[in-house]
């Protein structure tokens, strides 16, 4: 028996054999044909903004997981390894479009001026959010895997209907290519032309299962089968990152519709603070990915282009040191609200039923001798 | 004559309008030809014909609007029977959402033959239909339904175990002042409140009353007890002529031709029951720990069945609201139930007094041991032909032995000589239960 | 002001459609064939030919993309009424609604609203196959965050959607799909809120509730209750979530006897939460134990058994018997009298 099936259009996704980069892990820069377009205005006042944002990133993980073990924090979800992928398509935005992300995108909370105290707080456990979704155009940690990625498909929708070229970024793993909403919110984005960019961070793992578990080839793939051109990217590549993101939002302002994004990076740390990643893979792989380190690589390129690199590290290294000092002060500061709280916003106006157990709870509390918090 | 009714044509839809005739009266019509045009709220439909036949009358006329159910088209039918009330099946279905219409329409959308007539309940809001039927009535019952009337006085409030409470104990909760938070009706207002006469027929079980043991009777009680084993029983005897019971057993029996009626025996109960009533302190249970007599509301009278398994107390609960007719088929079942086995334990401890018929062994008595936990129990011995003064003559008479075991804490001689004098009497000359309270 | 109009039930629901899209132009509808084909129940009818494809979107066929966009388009400052084309199609877009929906007010305190309407026909008794007669009401009841109303008559349709449109919560709009072709008056200037039953029929005897395609049958059982001399008092419930208990309390008060239908499955149901809110509050009124009237605990049968699966007047007056001690069907074959143990 003989039966074709018809593979995705292999035309409609770039980097695919090779993913698209333009600086290598020992520093030098390449040309791409696709990517070098979009890369004119690279010079190196961008490059140490761009170390800086890096450097200031990985601070703001390593302090906070740090944070977890001293009992400060709850949970983190940590990013290390992934600052290029966050801070390269991050700074391809303009502050209007908006970003909704699933729960390890620092780096996107830290270029939309977040105060970190404020981000921390999901975190420490005392809020289900922490920043105003609207004053910084960006979505507060999602944990349902993929959810948000229909939420950034219908802002982009609305935003067309609206006549705004204001455009709206979904950021997912590579475990959420499986959600049926991440394959619904292509199937909207594709049928309304929707301006909106799917960066999926190929972060190898979904806690524990392997990249190979949700595919059996590339995820960039996956869009081409809905119509949505796919760009395979280096995502420890800064550049790339950026110039490619950069692609995607013009498509989308243009009236061009949907991208998909998929940043071949990876998770240098554990899926959480709480996770055990020895469990599931071996010091070799991580020390592989660890030369492609994207903090490294662009130490190397500055350095190449004949940047004061000692400086500049010296000029990251007082930032980060502050960013870190006022993420810790923040964090220690943070105190749980009172517990009345609990039952506010559930609806824009309380309901005669959330009135009367609150009640109720106050009569409780009234009844019991105040326990010892210290 | 076939008759064709309008077939729901989608999911509830209660009306059609016919848009165009295809076919006139006098045509001969083919299997699932096209009848008419007919536009529903959902859209406008190709209606086929479920027969072949000839049309003989066309029900609506184009831009009629008709009800589901109602009479579309009549034919006739080669060799169908007349009149077949049915709805045809609906069409295919065009999209899946649109499935053929079920066999059974609810009630509202059952064949009507007049064009329904809406009609509708105001409510605050606007109105509600109620239907394209006649007014909404219940389904017959297959028993008869119970008259309801209505309590119009102001409903009480009190908590479900005051008010099983308040049932058990005859007391109407509506009638109580209540002292309780919001109105309530306390445990407390029950206890103040005295209970309803007994005439108020109820199967609830009915109030005790607690004595405090006290004075002579503490100390009789407490010299019982250290007596223990060896003699809380008395017993008093009597031999009774019970012919005129028996002949008046005999008499109902001739008269009810084949319906119940009363048994010796439970001519026999009755007779204690209403000497029970006399003296209640036989109907009772002594409380060493607590010191107290308590004296039962109901009575509850255990009947002594020998069975497989051994001697067993069959309770007939509220005996002394029952007739003796009652009284009869409530202990033949009682003892049946007892020799099967299927007694529930509530039924075989809830007796407060108890009768053993040891006559049906041939004997004419014996000092029976108490049930325990209550006060007295009678054994009725078997029932002789004995030569007995009558009427200052000799006489063959029906004679039967009594005998009366007691609980001395409880009982003195002279209230358990009262009681069986009481049952002795009431079994020579029945008619005293007409004369006495 | 205008005149009242008789209208369909679902005529009813378009009319608000309409005049909300109308009155806001930030209002628009999404859903399955709801823009040329009028939707399946022809509830849409004409407003895409009012409104244009931008304003009632025929969308592809994923509820949860249907909701999970309108969440998006919300963020935006959209009112998004969406349809749910069938009850029983709701599940696949079931995470949108109970996870996101429901929890994203709550999650960023108050910074983002979700002022959607979820529409959704539910009910059986339409003679239709599987997945297209489910009253799903109490999953969504169960969840905080969400309003679950419906609706019993035209009126009620009309002003009940506009107040679940102009609500800044989110709104599941159940519609009786049954009553869809029911008529009634319609003044489209009344005005209603999404909190509070209403007592439809006063009686003493006993306090009937209800919502949604019962209310019918309810106020049928109402009136043949009336020929033994029985007054039922029947209050459409009209909001699922939050409860109105405060109006059926004060009814049980009266009465001292409650009885609950619907269509829906009676475990964990509506019934369930309305009888044991009335027993924490009346408990003293109750002078019997509430009786519920539901669907039996099975999926939804096939459209054949639905008489006998859904509640009926019949079925209805049985329990209201049970509550008044009368005989009913649970006591007419049973001839052993009610005995209870000695008093010892």
């Amino acid at each position: 028996m003989s039966l074709t099936v018809p593979a995705p259009d292999p035309a409609l996704a770039a980097g695919l054999d090779e993913p698209l980069t333009v600086l290598h892990p020992d520093g030098s820069r390449h040309a791409s044909a696709l990517l070098d377009p979009q890369l004119g205005d690279v010079d190196e006042h961008l490059l140490t903004d761009l170390y800086v944002d890096l450097s200031i990133l990985r601070r703001i993980d390593a302090e906070a997981f740090a944070l977890t073990r001293q009992g400060e924090l709850l949970l983190w979800p940590p990013s290390q390894g992934q600052e290029a992928a966050q801070i390269g398509s991050g700074r391809a935005l303009r502050d209007t479009d908006f970003v909704f992300g699933s729960y390890r995108e620092h780096g996107l909370a830290y270029l939309r001026g977040v105060d970190q105290g404020e981000a921390m707080r999901v975190w420490k456990g005392v809020q289900q959010s922490g920043w105003d979704p609207m004053e910084h155009h960006l979505a507060t940690p999602q944990i349902i895997i993929g959810a948000q990625s229909l939420h950034a498909t219908g802002y982009a929708m609305a935003s067309t209907l609206d006549g705004s070229d204001d455009v709206a970024v979904a950021y997912f793993g590579d475990g959420a290519t499986s959600e049926g909403d991440v394959n619904e919110a292509m199937v909207f984005a594709s049928a309304f032309q929707a301006p909106v960019i799917f960066v999926c961070q190929n972060n190898q793992y979904a806690i524990s299962e392997p990249v190979a578990v949700q595919s059996g080839f590339p995820l960039a793939l996956r869009p081409t089968g809905f119509g949505i051109p796919a760009l395979r990217v280096d995502g420890n590549d800064v550049l790339a990152m950026l110039a490619a993101t950069r692609i995607a939002v013009e498509r989308a302002r243009s009236g061009g519709g949907p991208t998909f994004i998929e940043a071949m990076t990876y998770r240098m740390g554990p899926h959480t603070s709480t996770d055990d990643p020895k469990r599931y893979r071996d010091e070799a792989e991580v020390a592989s990915w660890r030369a492609k380190d994207p903090i490294v690589r662009l130490e190397r390129h500055l350095e190449s282009v004949g940047a004061p690199i000692e400086r500049i590290r010296e000029e990251a290294k007082i930032r980060c040191d502050a960013v870190a000092k006022e993420l810790r002060a923040a964090v220690t500061a943070v105190h749980v609200p009172d517990e009345r709280t609990l039952f506010e916003h559930v609806y824009t106006t309380p309901t005669k039923r959330l009135e009367r157990q609150l009640a109720e709870h106050d009569a409780f509390v009234a009844s019991v001798e105040a326990e010892d918090h210290a | 004559m076939t008759t064709f009714r309008l077939p729901d044509l989608g999911e509830g839809l209660t009306e059609s309008e016919i848009v165009r005739w295809l076919v006139a009266e006098g045509d001969e019509v083919e299997l699932n030809q096209i009848l008419a045009e007919v536009e529903t709220a959902k859209a406008v439909v190709d209606l086929p014909s479920p027969y072949a036949g000839v049309v003989t009358r066309l029900h609506a006329t184009e831009g009629e609007t008709i009800a589901v159910g109602a009479p579309l088209i009549e034919y006739d039918v080669e060799g169908a029977e007349a009149e077949q009330a049915t709805a045809a099946p609906a069409p295919e279905a065009a999209e899946p959402e649109r499935q053929p219409a079920p066999a059974q329409p609810v009630e509202e959308r059952k064949p009507a033959d007049a064009k329904p007539v809406e009609e509708r309940v105001s409510v605050l809001v606007g109105s509600v239909k109620l239907g394209t039927g006649a007014r909404a009535t219940r389904r017959r019952r297959t028993f008869e339904p119970t008259p309801f009337v209505r309590d119009e006085r102001r409903p009480a409030r009190a908590y479900p175990p005051v008010r099983a409470l308040a049932r058990q104990r005859g007391i109407d909760l509506a009638a109580i002042e209540p002292s309780g938070e919001g109105g309530v009706v306390t445990r407390a207002d029950l206890d103040r409140t005295n209970a309803a006469p007994a005439e108020a027929m109820t199967s609830q079980p009915r109030a005790s009353r607690r004595e405090r043991v006290t004075g002579l009777r503490k100390h009789t009680a407490k010299a019982m007890t250290d007596s223990a084993f060896t003699a809380p029983h008395a017993a008093v005897f009597l031999q009774v002529d019970v012919t005129e019971t028996k002949q008046l057993v005999d008499d109902l029996k001739a008269r009810a031709r084949g319906g119940a009626t009363p048994t010796f025996l439970s001519m026999a109960c009755r007779a204690i029951l209403l000497a029970a009533a006399r003296t209640p302190e036989v109907n009772s249970t002594f409380h060493a720990d607590a010191n107290e007599i308590e004296v039962h509301g109901a009575v509850n009278l255990g009947i002594a069945v020998a069975t497989d398994r051994g001697l067993v107390v069959a309770s007939v609960d509220d005996a002394d609201l029952l007739d003796a007719t009652e009284l009869a088929d409530r202990i033949r079942t009682q003892a049946e139930r007892a020799r099967a086995g299927q007694l529930s334990p509530a039924e075989l401890t809830s007796s407060t007094m108890t009768v053993s018929n040891v006559g049906v062994f041939g004997v004419d008595g014996g000092v029976p041991i108490l049930n325990p936990g209550e006060a007295v129990i009678l054994a009725l011995g078997t029932v002789r032909r004995t030569p007995w003064e009558h009427r200052g003559e000799i006489a063959l008479r029906d004679v039967m032995q009594i005998t009366v075991s007691f609980d001395h804490r409880v009982l003195d001689g002279k209230e358990a000589s009262a009681f069986i004098a009481d049952v002795g009497a009431l079994l020579e000359h029945p008619g005293l239960a007409l004369a006495r309270r | 002001m205008t005149a009242p109009e008789t209208m369909q039930l679902g005529k009813a629901i378009g009319a608000a459609l309409h005049d909300a899209l109308a009155e806001d132009d930030r209002v628009f509808l999404m859903g399955e064939d709801i823009g040329a084909l009028g939707g399946v129940f022809r509830v849409t009818d004409g407003l895409q030919a009012t409104y244009g494809p931008k304003r009632v979107i025929d969308s592809p066929l994923a509820e949860s993309a249907i909701i999970g966009t309108a969440i998006g388009m919300a963020y935006r400052g959209y009112r998004p009424v969406v349809e749910i084309q069938f009850d029983g199609f709701i599940y696949p877009g079931f995470d949108q609604i109970v996870a996101q929906v429901a929890k994203l007010h709550y999650r960023t305190k108050g910074r983002v609203r979700v002022p959607m309407v979820i529409r959704v026909p539910y009910g059986g008794d339409i003679g239709s196959v599987e997945h297209h007669s489910e009253s799903p009401e109490s999953y969504f009841a169960h969840t905080a965050g969400l309003r679950v109303v419906t609706a019993a008559t035209p009126q009620e349709a009309y002003s009940t959607l506009r107040a679940a449109i102009a609500s800044d919560d989110p709104v599941l709009f159940f519609e009786p799909k049954s009553r869809y072709w029911s008529k009634g008056e319609v003044d489209r200037s009344i005005v209603r809120d999404l909190d509070t039953a209403e007592v439809l029929v006063r009686g003493r005897d006993v306090t009937l509730a209800t919502y949604g395609p019962v209310v019918k049958t309810a106020l049928d059982a109402a009136v043949a209750a009336s020929d033994e001399g029985i007054e039922i008092e029947v209050i459409d419930l009209r909001s699922i979530s939050p409860l109105d208990v405060d109006t059926v309390v004060a009814s049980v008060e009266r009465t001292g006897r409650l009885v609950v239908a619907h269509e829906a499955p009676k475990e964990s149901s509506v019934s369930s939460e309305l009888v044991a809110s009335v027993v924490e509050r009346a408990f003293a009124s109750l002078q019997a134990a509430p009786e519920r009237v539901t669907a039996y605990d099975t999926p939804y049968p096939p459209s054949a058994f639905e008489e006998a699966y859904l509640p009926s007047v019949d079925r209805i007056l049985d329990a209201v018997d049970r509550t008044l001690g009368r005989r009913s069907s649970r006591t007419a074959g049973d001839r052993t009298p009610a005995l209870q143990g000695g008093s010892r």
